[in-house]
């Protein structure tokens, strides 16, 4: 069945990022209105898919497809939208409308710039969740890369910058590491499109297969920060502006999990990976990124660095419980994507409000932040708490499932380094929170120090909006915290279209 | 949600005497709830909400048979009293939510190995080991020997109603726990011997206690010595008697903190010295008093003697049970003698009673709710003394049970001869006041009894210690582990070509291991 609104979701926030530069030049005041406008078109596409395929959502059996040009699937690029797509998709979206909303309220300088890269990432952040061609994929990495890139340069300050060419130093090589696995699967199989890939990759010569699962295995393992290759990470968080580090954290890392999952179960398979022993290895290395994580995490002095070295320990964790293949790993995995998304993005867009006065994000900077900001560093503290795991809030009950998982899959490691990551987590997170309450006492060269030392984006145009996004993040974690199973059917059904590879292949090609 | 709330509900027992603990538990809240009305000063609102919420999770916590809920409504009732701890100070708040969220951890533990080993519900279990493990993960909660450490500085420095709430039912919580997981046919040799320290030591150390907040909390250390005691015995008998226990120094200690709160206030002091003419003072209070502490004694026409006596009466009939059973007894009676003692014998003239209850004048103005919160309490020791199958013939057992009177009241009068005879001998037990108990310094004098090894004198900071074994090792370490992995960009940059020839080897290295 063609659905043309699914090509909607790439074209509308493609063509408001084209629209935003020439509105500048009418009216500066009008753009605004437009990123509104684009973002609501986007939510009200979704709704209307939700609104009428409502039954088949539920039953599992939601299956949308657009072929690009009329060209049928082997032969032309096609979009597909199943229901782990459709899952990711909403969360995103969802996740990227209240980043925008935050950001309206953030962004002061240079303002069109940002709305235009912004819209590029939603656009493409779409586009390669949907797609169902490798080529395709490709490009929409590379155009997420690119303008992510620009925006953690988006202060044009020496760390920014400095931080911007790291990133994509790495992100370029892992991009080009995928070009080249893209290539190699054209020369030995003849085809682009996943389905079509997916259903002869097992006739391939073994070495063939195992080169070409290397070459995306490294270049994803370099875009989501796993063990080897984390050392951007940190960095890139901590020097770019508050939105843009929501944007990396919550939804950049989501995304190339979701093309891992796309990846490996749908393309490759897990049998190959099984075959080549890969499991195993792979397992122990995201949970020794994710022990890492956690360990650097204890010695950050920066409050931003810290939330990304965490965020390296996650991201890890839900790596390794996905590695496992069973269903409860799936479960509790996706469960901790959705609820580290909207934690780790409250925390940032928080922190981008504690953080206006402060002269830079050091710890000792971070005296009396508590006091200043009460109500916002109370909902701080409530996103703390739900990454270290407490009881009534979302991310209690995905870690719980994971170490469920780990148990049932008799994987004690792994078991440990839940744990292990809630303990630090408390360690690492109580320094600061009792940082955040100290009472300062200004000295004379503070004064100076603060006068002179005025961060570029010090000046909130608009606070309230600012406050009300991290509230609207504080409420998801404790509202899903409460009706975590209400994710049960989206959850159920995602994970049971990961498992069907040979359902997909099929709609794919024979529809 | 629909699913979750249908589970809570169906995961809800009212067998045996468990309704009745519940029952109980509302009863002795809604009494701290009466007493804070007029000693809660700031912030009442926040108060009674916490109240509220602590009210439910503890009717959670001893009805539930599924783990999940009854861990998480544990941990509401561990973070509700925690924050119940702010009336008095933050600093005691940080140490209690420490040392709980650690014991939470070891439970959490437990439950989860029980869970993996099959008991899907909370029942009885059989497994020795695991029963170890979960004795172990709610001692720090309910005060098991040794983990008993952090009781009488936080019962002690609590405010008066909160003292009563964590003395009174939040620790008994662990022995609820405990009558449903130990096997009643078999009981647990551990938790026995346990008991029988518990009893000892916090026996010892109240009668070492001048100031009367802190030795009830260490008779509350003692008296839990009792349930623990019973419940490691095993038996129907010893069961019904630890419940009646739970219950009898629920109401009993509850009282007594709530007094102790109305006693703080009249003279302005803690100390058991100072409280002279309370009877003129305060009659009602001092009643309360009175009935209450002979309740923790154990003597005769008591609501403790008729729990007491069922514990006893569950042992091992021998020679060798019994006396150590009468030193227990004895134990428990001097030092509440003791006290009652110092605060209505020592220097007191009874002489002109009336006239002297009539001109007594108060420095502090007794409200009715105080009043009534007392005068509950106190109803429930007598309840419990007068009609132990209780209210409806809850326990059936007891309905026409045989509680020995004749025998009771002997032994009373031996221990009361005993006790006087000791305490005149002894001048009281009159000991120095000791300054406030708090958790820090018993840091500092544990560190002190370290060095003092080394035979070097040396004063502590035990704020700077902590901060630097707990932080600086962390940190330090950490930071050296994070500059090993840090190196400059190009060696980052080599780890792309070393990791993926590991995977393209990976094979090969595989069949090595």
């Amino acid at each position: 069945m063609m659905e043309t609104r699914i090509i909607l979701l790439i074209i509308v926030p493609l063509g408001t990022a084209f629209i935003i530069p020439f509105i500048d030049l009418i009216n500066a005041k009008l753009r605004r209105f437009f990123v509104l406008l684009g973002i609501s078109i986007q939510i009200f596409n979704l709704t209307s898919i939700v609104v009428q395929y409502f039954d088949q959502i539920r039953d599992g059996s939601l299956f949308l497809q657009y072929h690009l040009g009329g060209w049928q699937p082997p032969f032309g690029i096609n979009l597909v939208m199943d229901n782990l797509s459709f899952l990711f998709i909403a969360i995103v979206t969802l996740s990227l409308l209240f980043i925008i909303i935050y950001s309206i309220g953030y962004v002061g300088h240079h303002e069109g710039k940002f709305y235009v890269l912004y819209f590029i990432i939603i656009a493409a952040s779409n586009g390669a969740m949907l797609t169902g061609d490798l080529f395709n994929m490709y490009v929409f990495i590379e155009l997420l890369t690119i303008a992510s890139g620009a925006l953690i340069a988006f202060q044009r300050s020496h760390p920014g910058s400095e931080a911007a060419i790291k990133y994509l130093f790495y992100n370029i090589i892992a991009g080009s590491l995928i070009f080249f696995g893209v290539l190699l699967t054209y020369f030995n199989l003849g085809t682009l499109t996943m389905a079509d890939v997916a259903n002869n990759f097992a006739a391939l010569e073994s070495g063939i297969q195992l080169f070409i699962t290397a070459i995306f295995l490294t270049a994803l393992l370099i875009k989501m920060g796993v063990f080897p290759f984390l050392f951007w990470l940190p960095k890139s968080y901590d020097s770019s502006p508050a939105p843009v580090t929501a944007v990396l954290s919550g939804v950049l890392s989501k995304i190339y999990l979701y093309l891992f999952i796309r990846l490996i179960w749908t393309v490759i398979g897990f049998e190959t990976i099984v075959a080549l022993n890969l499991n195993i290895l792979l397992i122990d290395i995201a949970l020794f990124s994710s022990f890492l994580g956690h360990v650097f995490a204890l010695q950050a002095n920066n409050i931003k660095r810290l939330l990304g070295y965490s965020s390296i320990g996650h991201i890890g964790m839900i790596f390794a419980v996905i590695m496992l293949n069973t269903e409860a790993g799936f479960y509790g995995g996706i469960l901790h994507i959705i609820a580290h998304m909207f934690m780790k993005a409250g925390l940032f867009v928080a922190c981008g409000y504690l953080l206006q006065y402060t002269v830079s994000n050091h710890y000792r900077d971070f005296k009396g932040v508590g006091l200043r900001d009460k109500p916002v560093f109370i909902a701080f503290i409530i996103l703390l708490l739900s990454m270290i795991g407490m009881p009534p809030l979302l991310g209690f009950a995905s870690k719980w499932f994971i170490l469920m998982a780990f148990l049932e899959a008799q994987s004690y490691f792994g078991a440990f380094i839940v744990i292990f990551g809630s303990l630090t987590a408390v360690i690492y997170y109580l320094r600061y929170i009792a940082k955040g309450f100290e009472e300062v006492r200004l000295s004379e060269d503070d004064l100076k120090m603060e006068v002179f030392n005025q961060p570029l984006l010090s000046v909130l145009y608009r606070e309230k909006i600012v406050t009300f996004i991290t509230y609207a993040y504080t409420a998801v974690i404790i509202i899903f915290g409460f009706g975590f199973r209400f994710l049960n059917i989206p959850l159920r059904m995602s994970i049971e279209s990961i498992m069907n590879v040979e359902r997909y292949i099929e709609l794919v090609l024979g529809g | 949600m629909a699913l979750l709330w249908q589970q809570f509900l169906a995961s809800f027992s009212f067998e045996s005497y468990f309704p009745l603990l519940a029952e109980v538990g509302v009863i002795l809240t809604l009494i701290t709830a009466l007493a804070a009305w007029n000693y809660i000063k700031e912030y009442k609102f926040w108060y009674y909400i916490l109240t509220l919420i602590y009210l439910i999770s503890t009717v959670v916590v001893i009805l539930t048979t599924d783990w999940f809920f009854f861990l998480f409504a544990w941990e509401m009732v561990t973070l509700t009293t925690t924050f119940l701890l702010a009336w008095s100070s933050w600093k005691l708040v940080k140490q209690y939510f420490v040392i709980q969220f650690t014991g939470s951890s070891i439970l959490l533990f437990a439950a989860l190995a029980a869970n993996a080993l099959g008991y899907t519900e909370i029942a009885a279990i059989d497994s020795v080991l695991l029963q170890f493990v979960l004795i172990i993960g709610m001692a720090t909660k309910s005060g098991i020997f040794i983990f008993h450490f952090w009781l009488p500085p936080i019962h002690s420095e609590a405010p008066s109603p909160v003292s009563a709430i964590l003395s009174g039912w939040v620790v008994k919580l662990g022995y609820i726990f405990l009558l449903k997981i130990i096997p009643i046919e078999s009981g647990n040799t551990m938790l026995y011997l346990l008991g029988i320290a518990m009893v000892v030591y916090g026996g010892w150390q109240a009668v070492r206690s001048a100031d009367l907040k802190i030795m009830l909390a260490y008779s509350t250390v003692s008296q839990l010595g009792f349930i623990a005691l019973a419940i490691g015995t095993g038996g129907e008998l010893a069961f019904l008697g630890a419940v009646l226990f739970i219950i009898a120094h629920g109401f009993a200690k509850t009282t007594l903190f709530i007094t102790s709160g109305i006693l703080q206030r009249e003279y302005g002091s803690r100390v058991v010295y100072d409280f002279k003419g309370a009877i003129f003072k305060r009659p009602l209070t001092s009643l309360a008093v009175i009935i209450s502490f002979l309740s923790l004694a154990g003597l005769v026409f008591s609501a403790g003697y008729n729990a007491k006596y069922l514990i006893s009466s569950a042992q091992l009939p021998g020679l060798l049970t019994k006396v150590v059973f009468f030193g227990f007894a004895l134990i428990s009676a001097i030092y509440s003698l003791r006290i009652l003692y110092w605060i209505f014998i020592v220097d007191e003239d009874y002489s002109n009673f009336a006239d002297k209850l009539k001109k007594a004048l108060n420095s502090y103005q007794i409200y009715s709710t105080d009043i009534l919160a007392i005068l509950f309490g106190t109803l429930g020791v007598l309840i419990v003394a007068f009609w132990p199958e209780m209210p409806g013939d809850m326990l059936e057992y007891l309905v026409d049970y045989d509680f020995n009177i004749i025998a009771g009241v002997r032994d009373s009068i031996i221990y009361i001869l005993l006790a006087v005879y000791l305490i005149h001998n002894n001048a009281g037990f009159k000991v120095k006041v000791r300054d406030h108990l708090s958790l820090e310094r018993y840091l500092r004098s544990a560190l002190d009894f370290i060095f003092s090894m080394s035979r070097k004198n040396v004063k502590f900071d035990t704020d700077k210690i902590f901060e630097t074994v707990f932080y600086n090792t962390i940190f330090n370490t950490s930071k050296k582990i994070h500059d090993f992995f840090y190196q400059d960009l190009t060696i980052q940059l080599l780890w792309i070509p070393v990791f993926l020839s590991i995977l393209l080897l990976w094979q090969q290295i595989y069949s090595y291991f």
